[in-house]
């Protein structure tokens, strides 16, 4: 027994030691990353849907390959369409019943303002705010935002304004426990699976 | 049987089926944190060209570590919980149905008491969460009830032979003691 114990004063200091690493290292870095300051403070397309309260991460990658191979990708957005192109088998642990599109569904290239976005199989959804093909598109504010570096490369900026923490300890509590990390693991995902995709193509 | 005097008391016995399922819980994380690890760094490695993939390797390392960190330190209340009660409810079962504490009759009473309390458990649970605990949803079935569930039975089964094994051995000790007191007083 005496092992056992051990075994669970170990496993909690190394639990110890990753919280510290992620908060003091890691955070500080993903809730911008790969963004220049540039693109930090850049007005993305929805910054009116943003309330003040906000907590807003700003994410950004390079694409070799034009906004128009990169925009198909993006328009099938969500589980009720081609998926996320993040970790699906990470979002089917949580019931998302996730498929990623393995190549571009022509019925699904025409997203409307209005339209439904589901995160997961009867999960939560959002409702798509603003839509311009091959520029952005926004649900509620998250905003996917394509910049042309030259011909072809292409810069995809991702702006999320999270949960608004300050209503209440509980929302603050799960926010910087959970969501947070778990966003940034889902949405660099989502981003590199949309380079990955493009720059096949 | 019902007047043998058992010396590991109930919270000792919950104490450590506690901790126990504090490990499960521990061990069960660490195995998903390297295999979410691993598999999400391959495809970051397949994507990302060099000098821009260190930095998303550890970020996104380090978030699922403290991810999993977060979820594991949740899930280790609930299971010392189950883990406390299970064990106590092992204990009577074997004092109860295998009083001369056989090897084999521990086996399978240790079971028997698994299953049931995994039965009553996901019966209870079922009742909430429905169809997310069923085959329509087999990754989050798997993953959060299915491969627990494998958990509890083996650490029920094996815990309830390694308390089998120590009853017997501390009623053996008490009846050693008292024998060797009863011929002291008689000498």
């Amino acid at each position: 027994m005496k092992k056992i114990v051990s075994f669970v004063k170990f496993t909690l200091l190394f639990y110890v030691f990753i919280a510290l690493v992620y908060w003091i290292f890691i955070r500080p870095q993903h809730i911008s990353w790969g963004a220049t300051a540039t693109e930090i403070n850049m007005i993305l397309p929805g910054a009116e849907l943003i309330s003040a309260n906000r907590i807003v991460s700003t994410r950004a990658i390079n694409i070799k390959a034009p906004k128009e191979k990169i925009w198909p990708w993006i328009a099938q957005t969500g589980q009720n369409r081609g998926g996320f192109n993040s970790y699906y088998w990470l979002e089917n642990l949580f019931g998302a019943k996730m498929v990623n599109a393995k190549r571009i569904h022509p019925e699904w290239q025409n997203p409307q303002r209005g339209d439904t976005v589901y995160y997961g199989k009867n999960e939560g959804y959002a409702i798509v705010s603003l839509v311009r093909a091959n520029e952005y598109y926004s649900l509620g504010g998250w905003t996917i935002y394509l910049q042309s570096l030259d011909t072809a490369n292409t810069r995809l900026i991702v702006r999320y304004p999270s949960m608004e923490v300050r209503q209440s300890k509980f929302a603050t509590l799960y926010y910087y426990s959970l969501f947070e990390s778990l966003h940034f693991i889902m949405e660099s995902g989502m981003m590199m699976g949309i380079k990955q995709k493009a720059e096949r193509e | 049987m019902a007047n043998q005097k058992i010396n590991i008391s109930n919270k000792t016995v919950a104490y450590n089926g506690a901790v126990i399922g504090v490990v499960a819980v521990f061990i069960y994380s660490i195995i998903v944190m390297i295999y979410a690890i691993i598999r999400s760094s391959i495809t970051i490695y397949n994507i990302m060209p060099n000098g821009e993939r260190s930095n998303i390797l550890l970020a996104n390392g380090f978030a699922i570590a403290y991810s999993v960190t977060v979820f594991s330190l949740i899930m280790a209340l609930f299971s010392s919980i189950a883990g406390a009660i299970a064990s106590v409810v092992l204990k009577k079962s074997i004092v109860y149905f295998n009083p001369q504490f056989y090897f084999n009759k521990a086996l399978i009473v240790s079971t028997i008491a698994a299953l049931v309390m995994l039965i009553i458990l996901y019966a209870l649970l079922y009742s909430f969460l429905k169809d997310w605990m069923t085959f329509n949803y087999i990754e989050t079935f798997s993953f959060w009830f299915l491969i627990p569930a494998a958990i509890f039975l083996t650490v029920c089964i094996v815990g309830g032979n390694k308390l089998n094994k120590a009853l017997d051995t501390r009623i053996t000790e008490n009846m050693f003691k008292k024998n060797i007191q009863i011929l002291a007083t008689k000498k």
